[in-house]
């Protein structure tokens, strides 16, 4: 009986463990920003937007585009990230939104935002998103061997 | 006695992953956390997952097929949502789609927004709406194949809900529903259909 039922529910879940696993290989625009400096990690204490509870991991800014990378974990809730979110730089000028992309699975929900025609040489943009007295800020700086985004 | 304890550890951690591995399971048959044993709950993931405030449901129409119209106000936001649920096996309750955000406008005197989905081998219908008209008392849909249904009304705001077994070559159709206002004596007040969806204060009053 016990046996039958660790290999039965075991085997299950481990499949579905499994397609956790094979769904998240590292994000090959990372590894080529990381080389040259352009990906900025953010080490940010999670954030709660309606019920969603999440962090931006880092933001790869370069050739006029912004990625920004967030997380979302859970293991008895569901891992979720915000919908949509904004981007104010330094100079107080708002982003457009142009795409996002994303993958979820049962334990971890990850996702990347693009923003186009992005000027250079901004210090620091600030991730936010605010929806009818709800809330989230990440601050990102965006100045290598400065501040460290802890 | 060593081999008795050696026993009671193996039972343990077998126990211990028969129910890591049912955790795992239950979570992936749950769906994307849109289904749930509570209504409530259920919503509340719905209105979270579309980052607006959780507020209470309003009114409960069944639609049939076990599918249920939700309509939820949001008296402080100034805003009401309608949700699809479905109740499955008797204590199973998913989320199956809805609108989200329409506005509360104190203008608008009658409002007939609706739609439809083709669901297995069932058409569902609905139609959602605000009434900010005291001397309606009534509110009635005449749908396209001419049966007519009484709306539920409360609380400044209607539902109604029709589910259609598809018969041959059935589609979706409701080029000709129309929503007939009447007040107490049964005085047809407003006429609203797929063309003139809403009535305002502000501009159609004088007609």
């Amino acid at each position: 009986m016990e046996w039958t039922l660790l290999i039965i529910l075991g085997g299950l879940a481990l499949y579905f463990l499994l397609m956790e696993l094979t769904h998240f290989e590292p994000d090959a625009r990372i590894k080529a920003a990381r080389k040259e400096g352009a990906y900025f990690a953010v080490h940010a204490p999670k954030q709660t937007f309606y019920g969603k509870s999440f962090t931006v991991d880092g933001v790869i800014y370069k050739d006029g585009e912004l990625h920004v990378y967030m997380t979302s974990k859970g293991i008895f809730s569901w891992p979720a990230l915000p919908n949509t979110i904004q981007v104010i730089t330094d100079r107080k000028e708002e982003l457009n939104r142009s795409s996002s992309a994303g993958t979820s699975t049962l334990f971890r929900s990850r996702g990347r935002f693009t923003f186009q025609e992005v000027p250079e040489g901004l210090k620091s943009i600030t991730v936010f998103q605010e929806a009818y007295g709800e809330s989230f800020s990440f601050p990102i700086s965006l100045v290598k061997g400065g501040q460290t985004n802890e | 006695m060593n081999s008795h304890v050696k026993g009671l550890l193996g039972h343990g951690v077998r126990w211990l992953v028969i129910l890591l591995s049912l955790l795992v399971i239950c979570k992936a048959l749950l769906g994307l956390g849109y289904s749930s044993l509570r209504i409530e709950r259920v919503v509340e993931t719905a209105l979270n997952n579309m980052e607006v405030p959780v507020a209470p449901i309003s009114m409960r129409t069944k639609m049939g097929q076990g599918y249920e119209l939700l309509l939820i106000k949001d008296r402080e936001h100034g805003m009401y949502h309608q949700l699809n649920v479905k109740h499955s096996f008797g204590f199973l309750w998913s989320y199956r789609g809805g609108s989200v955000g329409m506005p509360i406008d104190s203008e608008v005197l009658l409002s007939f927004q609706g739609g439809g989905a083709t669901i297995g081998k069932y058409l569902h219908y609905y139609y959602v709406g605000q009434l900010n008209d005291p001397q309606i008392s009534r509110l009635q849909i005449r749908w396209y194949d001419g049966f007519q249904q009484e709306a539920e009304i409360k609380d400044g705001l209607y539902q109604a809900a029709r589910t259609v077994r598809i018969t041959k070559d059935d589609e979706l159709q409701s080029g000709d529903d129309k929503l007939f206002a009447y007040d107490e004596n049964g005085q047809l007040l407003y006429e609203l259909d797929r063309e003139r969806r809403e009535i305002r204060s502000d501009t159609d009053k004088s007609e």
